[in-house]
């Protein structure tokens, strides 16, 4: 009976992967291989012309170096500016109680059920009358409201799971409250703040809507440029070539995460 | 060296009363346990020793100083939490430094300290490790260490072993006993457990509800409990109910001497008074069940009109189910509205 059942698990589970090959896998290796041909006719399964012709046209634009550059800016801005504003909220939220804290926190949740596209235009009125229209500041305003819900729920979450008898353990042996902060509580909520910050970068990185309605057309982020040009022109090679581009990024924070995350490096990372 | 000394210590948490003023004075090197049930107030008085409850009122001082209003981090207190609270990003080392760093001192000292109090509790090649990789009882002695390492005036424990099983905590439990006596340190050992409590304090406090029920060392609080809640909390006793008329009251055809005004009374006698002498006429208690505990005899007993003794003998002592004895009781404790009144010793 175990034994049946536990097949069919098996079965289901290789189900669930050759769906997962088929409609994840299989495109990004397709946009890969674009990236890579200089000729594919069909019916070849494979390219039929390889090269690096596409990314030196590519990487030649300084139309996508400046792309880059205003995304990496944006991206690194934005991240900044949420930890500083929200991991100190975070601890406070964690800590304080205050009247109407669950329905403060729940109308973050709230703000995030109501369809982004709407709340982004409404925004973005706002930002005419205050000239926030095509600017950089605009675009990093934009982004900061998108990712305060992260930046705030998890951290908190990760400072309220640090045990109350660890901190006193930290008081107990002579620690101020900072230190208890600095070398108890911090560190302990690391690993979460880690990846609440990873996400923030990532997800500012990629955002497309409040970027395009709120910067265009002045500050170009990666994404609108790719988006721009897979519209415009007809050649998929840029569309790929800027596809694997931005891949890099993404590809960086998850292996950052993982190693920040993962367990042991963490343990001594953070020692104090 | 140390003293510590409880004034009109009081608690509450809004209307709660956790702890109704109390006072209580502990010597140097002496080590004191809070005893009671759950609820009864013994964390919160620890707590409050240690800096991490502000008392509604009442005074705190080690060594004749008020420490009531210090902040744990200025107190010379140092605290072994139940869950261990070992911090998991630092090495066993880290965690036993940590306060020597916060100190100032140097590496090479620190190093040398931590290295001694890794010795002290048994676990010398462990300092490398981190607290994930230890086992719940090396967890807990890494604790003891890291507050041992900062030489602490006075050492609180918050039933330090309860996670742990019987076996490792007798062993754990006797181990800080004589890195207590051999350090002098005075301690307050909070536990639920009367075997811990008997077996390591050199006085007891039983708690409950908030209050101290009772002051002793061991054997006292084992033989002369003072409130009827002592008497049944601490070991085996037979709690009687009866009423006293001239001086005796009887149970059954047993007769206590209780030289009182005549009125209700309670008696508590331990099962180890009491000895069973056959009964020819049927009278007496009827034994229902005998349980072998090696080296005596735990039973149980019923009179006709259904009270129950727990009677325990020496093993070689001849006594069956089903049959009928007469109990002998040989000390025994008067309580009248809660207190000890009078106390019957074995001549
Ligand atoms: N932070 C708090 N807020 C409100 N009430 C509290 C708080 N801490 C403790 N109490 C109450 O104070 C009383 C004493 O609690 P305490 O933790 O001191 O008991 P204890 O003797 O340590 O029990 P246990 O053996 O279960 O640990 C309890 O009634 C408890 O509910
Ligand atoms: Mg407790």
């Amino acid at each position: 009976m175990i034994a049946l059942s536990s097949r069919r698990f098996e079965v289901f589970g290789y189900g669930i992967l050759l769906f997962l090959i088929f409609f994840i896998v299989l495109p990004v290796l397709t946009v890969f291989l674009w990236a890579f041909a200089e000729q594919w006719f069909y019916p070849a399964v494979l390219p039929t012309k390889w090269g690096f012709r596409f990314w030196s046209l590519v990487l030649a634009r300084p139309d996508v170096w400046a792309a880059f550059v205003t995304s990496m800016e944006l991206s690194l801005t934005v991240t900044a500016l949420s930890a500083v504003i929200c991991l100190p909220a975070a601890y406070a939220f964690s800590r304080l109680d205050f009247p109407g804290k669950s329905a403060f926190m729940m109308s973050f949740l709230m703000a995030n059920a109501f369809p982004r596209f709407a709340l982004i235009v409404s925004i973005a009125v706002l930002f005419l009358s205050f000239d926030l229209i095509g600017t950089f500041t605009g675009v990093v305003v934009i982004q900061l409201l998108n990712t305060l819900l992260l930046m705030i729920w998890l951290p908190t979450a990760a400072f309220r799971a640090v045990s109350r008898e660890m901190e006193e353990a930290a008081r107990d042996v002579g620690a101020s409250a900072w230190q208890v902060f600095r070398y108890v509580t911090l560190p302990q909520a690391f690993p979460t703040i880690a990846a609440a910050l990873l996400m923030t970068f990532v997800w500012t990185f990629y955002e497309t809507e409040g970027a395009w309605l709120v910067g265009a057309p002045r500050i170009r982020t990666m994404p609108l440029l790719m988006m721009q040009m897979i519209n415009n022109q007809l050649v998929v090679q840029y569309g790929a070539v800027l596809s694997v581009m931005l891949w890099v990024p993404s590809l960086v924070a998850i292996l950052m995460a993982r190693r920040i995350i993962g367990g042991d490096a963490f343990a001594r990372g953070l020692g104090g | 060296m140390s003293t510590l000394e409880l004034e009109n210590l009081g608690k509450k948490f809004g209307a709660v009363v956790a702890l109704e003023p109390l006072s209580l004075r502990i010597s140097d090197g002496e080590l004191i346990c809070l005893l009671g049930p759950s609820g009864s107030g013994k964390s919160t008085l620890l707590r409050i020793i240690g800096g991490f409850e502000m008392p509604t009122g009442g005074k705190v001082l080690i060594d004749g100083a008020d420490v009531a209003r210090t902040p744990p981090e200025k107190r010379p207190t140092a605290m072994v939490f139940q869950s261990h609270a070992l911090w998991s990003h630092m090495t066993v080392e880290g965690n036993i430094g940590f306060g020597l760093k916060l100190r100032g001192l140097k590496k090479a000292e620190i190093a040398a300290k931590v290295d001694a109090a890794l010795r002290l509790v048994g676990l010398a090649d462990y300092g490398k490790r981190h607290p994930a990789q230890l086992s719940g009882g090396q967890r807990q002695r890494v604790a003891i260490a890291r507050c041992l390492v900062l030489e602490p005036k006075i050492l609180l424990m918050d039933e330090p072993f309860a996670s742990l099983d019987q076996h490792l905590r007798d062993r754990l439990r006797e181990e800080v006993r004589q890195i207590q006596k051999k350090l002098g340190i005075t301690t307050v050992f909070v536990t639920h457990g009367q075997d811990e409590a008997l077996s390591i304090a050199d006085r007891i406090v039983v708690m409950s509800m908030g209050r101290i029920e009772q002051v002793g060392t061991p054997a006292e609080i084992y033989t002369y409990p003072q409130t009827p809640f002592v008497a049944g909390f601490i070991g085996d006793m037979n709690m009687l109910k009866a009423v006293v008329t001239s001086g005796a009251a009887r149970v059954g055809d047993v007769q206590l001497d209780a030289p009182v005004p005549d009125g209700e009374a309670l008696f508590a006698v331990r099962p180890e008074d009491v000895t069973l002498t056959p009964s020819l006429n049927g009278e007496g208690v009827r034994v229902r069940r005998i349980v072998n505990y090696g080296p005596v005899l735990k039973i149980e007993a019923e009179m006709p009109d259904g009270t129950l003794w727990k009677v325990q003998t020496l093993k070689d002592v001849p006594v069956t189910e089903g049959a009928c004895y007469h109990p002998i009781v040989s000390r025994h404790i008067v309580f009248r509205e809660d207190r000890a009144v009078h106390r019957v010793d074995p001549v």
